[in-house]
């Protein structure tokens, strides 16, 4: 599987392409979005077919209705796009190597996803050319970050600074949580140490939880609202 | 008006609660005491044509948001009652006491502490010195709130000093003065835990019947005792142990800070009485009873006699049909009106069309909490401790008598902690119902116990219906419930189909999404009914289904799996269980008859099949369907694998006779 930062930086691109004039090729933006995901697992292709594609939409529309598809679609890895929701919703089994959980990009919104996934096979069976119109900070729920340990943690709070693809980089207060035990003869692991968090609500969707605060952003994200990802090497547990 | 504490002041004035000085004060009590399931505004001539179902009490927004409020204050004053409590037990030690008092006992809710010294004596506090105590002494969090309630019901706050903090403040004082009295009462008392528990294996057990449960008649009767068994369990508590403290009550659980007395012979009494009033109530019966305290716990339970379960289900599902329960339910809807609150949730227009396919039929919906039980009362770790029998296994009636069930028993310390938790939940249930009347209006509501809500509305909303409830939680979680992020919520969306038992799918869905294979930050996960059907696995491997020697058609129902996924066919589990004394395997998750014998566990003998129908000993004498080679070694480890070529397989074999072959 590529690194973490490599799938952030794919999926990244599919809801905000580098070309802001052209919107990339339908099998561009599978292929990206499944490496994204960390597929193809295997040897076996990407399906840029038109049935393929059917079969996407199908899939996430069903989803969409409430209707859901079968064991195998939501199981079993494929070679198109519904591995890519099967997994966001959390069902598709990890692979055989991981040590670590998986952590989908959107935190689980399959339902977002879904309607990616119909943006991109609708792009291919009817040959629309809209945007999709959801952006990057809107969706997604895992980051790489760093941690500004000089600054203030007074209060209990930690600083840090997501950094969010091409557009930078945004500045948030997180109230302070334990350390976590990894087991197995492993230490601890604090917060700072990581790399990677785990938000409840996308990045722009931040004022959910901050409208409820007392002192709005300046109280920090409750701790039982963010994550952070304790593998050793970055993004283990991302996607 | 949205669903949060705030609202509760403008809410009660909305309904035009009539209330005087003294009734104000009253009510404002029962509020902060955390209400009790029966409780519920008298909202005066202001009722129109509900005038008669005054006395409703399904999801009373009041009580909600009530709740709400108190689950607010525990938060905010947590660390405020830790340090009374801490200085009141060093006071105690002085005077001599030496009991041990676990952490748990230290942070128990204020509202509890309300309640003994109102037990004590109803004018020993003033709900406008508790609310000035809360706002200055529980920090930024419940300003907004004590400032709405103030501007709402001033005269609760008349000669109240709402600056000055500290024990110059008279209400501060009052307060203080108040847990200090009664904290110690709290200490020397036992705490009793008394339940109407199983609702679901009781009720099987009573009815006796698995067909007579499923018919319509049986599964409107039990959704009518699961509407009312809470607050009936509540009322005839209260009623039979009018020597105790009633601490809290919610959900089929009550806590009692019981006499200093035999606790023993006195549950086995409260627990008789109860019986006797539920036997009046219902006219013959009563559901199963728990008390338990430190570490012990008595039952008490008689099987039918006077009653037979079709009278039963007869008199609830009458019961269920009533106007006035149809008005009961129906009400609920009328009464969360005013938390309409704009409009959220956005999804593709496109996409919103291509949903709907030019129809828009109602559909009934499912939500229910993921693990209600197990959060507020986990099972112990190491069984041993445990007096419950555990799981049951088989149907109603393999089970055992539920007198011999036994009581699981906890320390006090643990019931504590249950209690808070289910106090802490409770209100995020409520509201998230609350949620779902004020901004889908279900067209229909099927039943509404603890933890489940079965409604119907168009089927189109089921993507809103979850953006919603995800935004709802964000808030509890960021106000109110202070527990980590998890998947709270069940939810199904069932078009054109009646299945209702969902049991061995979430079990399978929950295997599947354990913290070690995924983390999520949703709080609904979603039940899809077609995932309820299995792939056609005879598709994927087998082109010609080999014959037997009558002519049978061997019916494989094995595919090759990806990677080395072994499970059932019908369902998500990994499991397996067995051999049993037959030689038997069953799926460890939904007890489907698996059939092979893999390996006699006496003789070696490997790859016996039995009929499914019939159970007449089959051999099997197919061949691999990738290399062609008979399958003569079935290897036993959950997995079929062919022996020459390994691949592997899973399923069971069925005989088909030739007239039933297409």
């Amino acid at each position: 599987m590529k690194s973490a930062a490599t799938r952030f930086q794919a999926l990244w691109e599919v809801l905000e392409p580098p070309n802001p004039k052209g919107i990339p090729a339908p099998s561009d933006m599978r292929e990206q979005l499944m490496t994204a995901y960390g597929f193809p697992r295997g040897d076996q292709g990407i399906d840029n077919s038109r049935e393929s594609a059917e079969e996407e939409r199908n899939f996430a529309m069903a989803c969409l209705r409430g209707e859901g598809g079968t064991e195998g679609q939501f199981l079993w890895e494929s070679n198109n796009l519904t591995s890519v929701l099967a997994s966001e919703i959390g069902l598709l089994p990890p692979p055989a190597d991981n040590d670590s959980p998986m952590r989908p990009w959107f935190g689980g919104d399959w339902a977002s996803m879904a309607e990616l996934v119909i943006y991109i096979a609708d792009n291919q069976l009817s040959s629309i050319t809209r945007p999709f119109g959801r952006t990057p900070t809107e969706l997604i729920r895992v980051y790489p970050i760093e941690w500004d340990t000089a600054a203030r943690t007074q209060l209990n709070l930690l600083e840090a600074r997501i950094k969010l693809g091409t557009r930078g980089h945004k500045d948030i207060l997180l109230q302070n949580k334990d350390a976590k035990k990894l087991g197995h003869g492993q230490p601890s692991r604090k917060p700072t140490e990581s790399e990677w968090i785990s938000l409840c609500v996308p990045i722009d969707k931040l004022y959910l939880i901050s409208n409820q605060l007392p002192e709005g952003p300046q109280s920090g994200i409750p701790a039982n609202l963010w994550d952070f990802i304790p593998s050793g090497e970055p993004g283990d547990e991302v996607t | 008006m949205r669903i949060e504490s705030q609202s509760l002041p403008s809410y009660l004035k909305s309904q035009g609660v009539s209330w005087d000085v003294s009734n104000t004060k009253e009510e404002w009590k029962k509020i902060l005491m955390f209400p009790d399931e029966d409780w519920t505004i008298d909202r005066g001539s202001a009722y129109g044509g509900y005038i008669d179902s005054q006395e409703q009490t399904i999801l009373d927004p009041s009580r909600v948001l009530a709740r709400m409020l108190c689950v607010k204050i525990d938060r905010a004053l947590r660390l405020k009652v830790e340090k009374l409590a801490i200085k009141c037990i060093q006071g105690l030690r002085k005077e001599g006491s030496y009991r041990q008092v676990a952490f748990e006992e230290k942070q128990i809710p204020f509202s509890w502490i309300l309640r003994i010294a109102h037990d004590g004596d109803a004018d020993s506090w003033d709900p406008g010195d508790f609310l000035v105590y809360a706002k200055l002494e529980g920090g930024d969090e419940l300003k907004p709130d004590i400032e709405e309630i103030r501007s709402i019901f001033p005269k609760l706050f008349d000669g109240k000093d709402l600056e000055t903090s500290g024990v110059r403040n008279d209400s501060v004082r009052a307060i203080t003065d108040v847990f200090n009295e009664n904290y110690p009462l709290f200490l020397e008392r036992p705490t009793l835990h008394i339940s109407a528990p199983k609702f679901h294996k009781v009720w099987s057990k009573m009815i006796g019947d698995e067909d007579k449960e499923r018919t319509e008649e049986g599964e409107k009767a039990k959704r009518q005792w699961s509407m009312r068994v809470n607050g009936l369990f509540e009322k005839l508590c209260r009623n039979s142990s009018s020597d105790s403290v009633m601490l809290q009550s919610g959900g089929g659980h009550v806590l009692l800070l019981a006499p200093a007395t035999d606790i023993k012979a006195y549950s086995e009494d409260l627990l008789r009485k109860m019986r006797q009033k539920f036997v009046k109530e219902l006219g013959g019966w009563a559901p199963l009873l728990y008390a338990s305290w430190e570490d012990d716990g008595v039952a008490h339970w008689k099987p039918l006699t006077r009653k037979t379960p079709d009278e039963i289900i007869r008199a609830l599902s009458t019961e269920y049909d009533s106007p006035s329960e149809e008005k009961k339910r129906g009400i609920a809807g009328v009464h969360w009106a005013a938390f309409k609150y704009g409009q959220d949730g956005k999804t593709d227009d496109e996409i919103s069309e291509a949903i709907k396919e030019g129809r828009d039929e109602d559909a009934r919906f499912y939500l229910d909490v993921i693990g209600l039980g197990e959060y507020c009362w986990p099972k112990p770790q190491d069984p041993s401790v445990d007096n419950g029998i555990g799981e049951l296994s088989g149907g109603p009636n393999d089970w055992p008598d539920p007198s011999d069930w036994g009581v699981p028993s906890r320390p006090r310390a643990k019931a504590i902690s249950g209690f808070k938790n289910s106090r802490k939940i409770t209100p995020v249930i409520e509201s998230t119902f609350g949620l779902i009347f004020a901004k889908h209006r279900p067209s229909h509501i099927e039943a509404m116990g603890g933890d489940e809500m079965i409604f119907q509305m168009p089927s189109s909303e089921w993507k809103l219906l979850l953006e919603r409830v995800e935004k709802h939680c964000i808030q509890l979680h960021s106000t109110i419930f202070d527990n980590d992020q998890r998947l709270l919520w069940w939810a199904i969306c069932l078009r054109d189909r009646s299945n209702q038992d969902f049991t061995a799918m979430k079990d399978g869905v929950r295997t599947l999404m354990g913290e070690d294979r995924v983390r999520l930050t949703r709080f609904v996960n979603p039940i899809f009914p077609e995932f309820l059907v299995p792939d056609d696995p005879v598709d994927d491997v087998l082109p010609d289904d080999p014959v037997d020697d009558n002519g049978w058609l061997m019916d494989h129902r094995a595919r090759v799996l990806p990677e080395s996924t072994n499970r059932c066919p019908y369902s998500l589990t990994h499991s397996l269980v067995g051999p049993d004394e037959d030689g038997d395997f069953y799926c460890g998750d939904c007890n489907v008859w698996l059939g092979p014998v893999f390996e006699c566990p006496d003789c070696g003998l490997d790859g016996e099949f039995y009929c499914e129908e019939c159970d007449e000993f089959m051999f099997p004498d197919t061949s691999c369907p990738d290399c062609g080679s008979a399958f003569g070694d079935w290897i036993l480890e959950e997995t079929l694998h062919c022996h020459e070529c390994q691949k592997e397989y899973y399923g069971t074999l069925w005989r088909i006779p030739p007239e039933d072959q297409s």
